[in-house]
């Protein structure tokens, strides 16, 4: 830092250091285990005003990381901020020191215990499996004496079957993620044995505007996406997001609310401080249907003459985005039971493919059903194939007919209900094969 | 370097082993709208070790090279502990060679000076349309040399240099936002950057036409793709089901993918390879040290190959193709593409054009994803097509379907054959890695196009 600081206004170092211990099995084999060690160095650096960034791998290359972010700042964007000065932070627990005992052989028994236990359901399934822990840490230092580290542990489990009859290919998936190790197979393998079951059968989509009930991964891969690169201000500063002028307007259905908490113990996505030092916050993004926050890193913020939400997030030789923590969607108050009922006949989706693509940035979200069902007068008949969805986000969640009373975790950085809006457009192919 | 990662290979207990060390350097200039919004330059070193035992493997990445014998070590000890029940991979031939990297105008001797120039006159120019709510622009190059050696005796030193550009233009009228843009790529020239100045310009204003485009009502069309989209398409819809690793330990896939197998018509004849040269997708060696190869997919419709590493040509007891790639030192290889092509047909775009009814010309491209079975990739720009005219513009459409379907469905190939070099793929947390892809204009009937 006083090497930097000879010749610049302002520095920032950030050190990020992983180990981590992916274990795989594939066709139901052990079929690989892996050693990942990474160390990178991040430098920022302001001169004259305009600002410049460099990374290394290499801890000697620490000055000439330096030495290069200062010769870009020549040709770097001009700041618009201060870095922050110091400031008390609040403690988040994402460590768990069980990961550091915990050994491969238990990894490797663990995951041969889960191929074993789901085998039986589907003998004409191939299954995938992984198991994976991993120990980093972050270290930061500014110019103004802002200095913090932090340690996380990671722990994820993940297993995935493929089910092919003919040219038919039904995948099937689940997965976990937490800072502690978790020995869960019974829970890994139920969601994939529910998924083998109600896709058993392939049956006719039906087609037109129609309720769509959609499960947790679906909410988060179609609903929540356009609405979180619609809350990233540097969309809003471009004005190519639809909310730049809708803050504090209701832009959801009332029962919609989303919040944002870095400050949950134990969830990987916490953390106390953001990657350029300023604390976190848990705020709501959307309560009872309203646009509540924009997230902003420094730069952005200073550019749209607000302030930073503590949300900048940032690769070591990039300037930083934005990201949220851990994101919560307040269930509902219905039991799955009664959003069949109140589906009656419609479809239920899963998992597409072929999202993002499209007029994204207006709020149009779709994709190719890659899993998904068919509801019959309340009743789950069999899985749709070959059918597109669309709709947009900003009409479809403000269009609810109801949200699920269960949320399901996903990533260890999301806490999701199912959610049935009304009116979605599905397309199926014409004729279809069976 | 070679006596060093030689000796750190010697003396183990190992069906195979391999060790690979890189340097990677890169430069990356973007600008939002009018202003340059981020420039950063990266350098990282480190290297991986990966040995093979009894059909198991261990894989160790490290960023501190120092003492690479224990990591070598390591490696073998994941293997052993992962107890495999057999198995064997393809041995090669031992090669020592020392490939000089492929560069026309080297961006690494181009000052920053002048790509902050050249950049600057594009933004400027892409503004020179009215109406227009936001642009993009981002350029990158990337170096990465490696140094590879494995228990066959083989050395091997490659460099390779990636270069990518893309411009987009966003443009808005009242709540409604279409955006419009192009992506391209090369291997080591910087000249591709060089020739964009008449594309902007078109780029804004096809941005700004889109918002007066009417949306066209789902359902199913006869396509015809342009060079660019039926790439994707090769690329997505049949490529993906050629990489062998999806298919050696899955006896259905097998079944499905069986050689000899009809997919289509006499016209389609598919084909990936790395040793085309110099496109975004060329190498000299793959990262298991296979001398790249141009592997024949479909001919006149047949299944007739497909793309191994040395462990899935073992298997499967077929040819190793030379296409295990990683995209750097943190990564195993695994199968990939390289540049996948749909070759030349007899027929003219015109003749394509004349013979459709009612459909939709589809052109350039956001985006592909494929789940083997079935496919999604959208298009940039849509036009209708009646009566054999290409008439007006409509809003991007989204054409998915089912892969086997869609290439029965595929019935003309024009002559007019083109590369792109635009983007790159994405597969097992390996993204993205530099590939082309390409293709004449071709015709597909009946093919599921998404309206909104």
């Amino acid at each position: 830092m006083s090497y930097a600081l000879d010749s610049v206004e302002e520095a920032e170092v950030m050190i990020h250091e992983n180990i981590s211990t992916p274990v795989g099995f594939e066709a139901e084999k052990l079929k690989e285990i892996e050693t990942r060690e990474t160390w990178g160095l991040g430098v920022r650096i302001i001169k004259n005003g305009r600002i410049g960034i460099s990374s290394t791998s290499n801890p000697d290359q620490f000055m000439t990381a330096i030495d290069r972010a200062i010769e870009l700042s020549e040709y770097g964007p001009e700041a618009h901020f201060k870095l922050p000065s110091k400031t008390t932070y609040e403690e988040v627990k994402t460590y768990d020191p069980q990961i550091e005992t915990l050994l491969l052989e238990q990894m490797a028994d663990y995951g041969r215990e889960i191929i074993a236990k789901v085998k039986p359901i589907s003998q004409e399934t191939l299954f995938d499996a992984g198991i994976q822990k991993s120990l980093s840490t972050f270290a930061f230092l500014n110019s103004n004496d802002v200095f913090f580290s932090s340690n996380k542990s990671s722990f994820s489990s993940w297993l995935s079957g493929t089910l092919i009859r003919g040219t038919d290919m039904l995948f099937v998936s689940e997965s976990f993620r937490g800072n502690s190790p978790k020995w869960d197979v019974d829970s890994l393998i139920s969601e994939v044995e529910r998924q083998l079951s109600w896709g058993e059968a392939i049956v006719d989509s039906p087609s037109g505007k129609l309720p769509v009930l959609f499960l947790p991964r679906a909410v988060v891969s179609v609903l929540l996406s356009p609405f979180m690169s619609g809350i990233n201000g540097k969309s809003v500063l471009h004005g190519s997001s639809p909310l730049g002028d809708k803050l504090e307007t209701k832009i959801f259905d009332d029962r919609i609310t989303i919040h944002d908490n870095p400050m949950l113990d134990l969830k990987p996505s916490s953390r106390f401080a953001d990657d350029e030092g300023i604390k976190t916050k848990d705020r709501y993004l959307v309560e009872n249907g309203t646009l509540k926050t924009i997230l902003y890193d420094l730069q952005t913020a200073g550019q749209s003459g607000k302030q930073s939400t503590g949300n900048a997030s940032r690769g070591l030789g990039s300037m930083p985005g934005v990201s949220n923590s851990y994101i919560t969607v307040s269930p509902g108050n219905a039991s799955f039971d009664m959003l069949l009922t109140e589906l009656q006949n419609g479809i239920i989706v899963e998992q597409l493919i072929g999202m993002g693509q499209g007029n994204t940035l207006g709020g149009d979200a779709g994709g190719n059903i890659l899993l998904g069902y068919r509801v019959k007068d309340g009743k789950i008949v069999g899985r749709i194939k070959d059918t597109m969805l669309n709709c947009n986000i900003y009409d479809a969640l403000s269009n609810i007919i109801a949200i699920g009373s269960n949320s399901k975790e996903l990533g260890g950085s999301m806490s999701i209900p199912a959610i049935l809006c009304k009116d979605i457009s599905v397309s199926p192919k014409i004729n279809q094969e069976k | 370097m070679q006596d060093l990662m030689t000796q750190a290979l010697k003396g183990h207990n190992a069906d195979y082993l391999e060790l690979r060390l890189e340097s990677l350097d890169g430069t990356r200039i973007s600008y939002r709208g009018k202003e340059l919004d981020d420039i950063s330059s990266g350098n990282s070193n480190g290297g991986c070790a990966r040995a093979y035992v009894n059909g198991a493997w261990g894989f160790v990445t490290f960023t501190k090279t120092n003492d690479l014998r224990s990591k070598v070590a390591l490696a073998v000890q994941q293997a052993r502990l992962a107890n495999g029940d057999g198995g064997s991979i393809i041995s090669g031939d031992p090669i020592v060679s020392i490939t000089p990297p492929v560069k026309k105008i080297d961006p690494f001797t181009v000052p920053l000076k002048s790509k902050i120039n050249q950049l600057e006159e594009y933004v400027d120019s892409l503004w020179s349309v009215s109406s227009l709510q936001s642009t993009s622009l981002n350029y990158g190059d990337r170096k990465r040399k490696t140094y590879f050696a494995n228990s066959e005796g083989s050395y091997i030193e490659q460099e390779r240099i990636d270069v990518t550009f893309g411009a987009r233009a966003v443009a808005r009228k009242d709540g409604d936002v279409q955006q419009y843009g192009i992506s391209v790529g090369s291997l080591g020239d910087y000249g591709i950057i060089l020739i964009r100045a008449e594309e902007m310009e078109v780029i804004s204003q096809k941005a700004v036409d889109l918002l007066n485009a009417p949306q066209l009502t789902g359902g199913e069309y006869t396509v015809i793709c342009d060079p660019i989209l039926a790439g994707v398409f090769a690329h997505e819809a049949f490529g993906h089901l050629s990489e062998s690793d999806f298919v050696y330990e899955n006896d259905s896939m097998k079944e499905i993918m069986v050689l000899g197998r009809k997919f289509g018509g006499e016209h389609l004849n598919i084909v990936d390879g790395a040793s085309v040269p110099e496109l975004r997708g060329s190498y000299s060696y793959d990262d298991e040290g296979i001398p790249a190869q141009k592997t024949q997919l479909i001919r006149e419709g047949n299944l007739v190959g497909r793309l191994h590493s040395r462990e899935t040509a073992s298997k499967m007891n077929e040819k190793v193709t030379g296409n295990a790639r990683a995209i750097d030192f943190r990564h195993p290889p695994i199968v990939r593409m390289t540049n996948t092509y749909i070759e030349p047909g007899n027929a003219t775009f015109e003749e394509l054009i004349s013979e459709v009814k009612d459909g939709v010309y589809a052109k350039n491209w956001y985006g592909g994803m494929t789940s083997m079975e079935m496919f999604t990739f959208s298009a940039g720009e849509a036009y209708r097509i009646r009566n054999g005219k290409i008439e007006e513009l409509v809003r991007p459409v989204v054409l998915s379907g089912n892969v086997f379907t869609t290439l029965e469905n595929l019935d003309a190939v024009a002559n007019d054959l083109d590369m792109n070099e635009g983007g790159g793929c994405g597969k097992g947390g390996q993204s993205p890695l530099p590939v082309s892809n390409g293709s004449p204009h071709i015709r597909i009937q009946n093919c599921l196009v998404g309206g909104a």
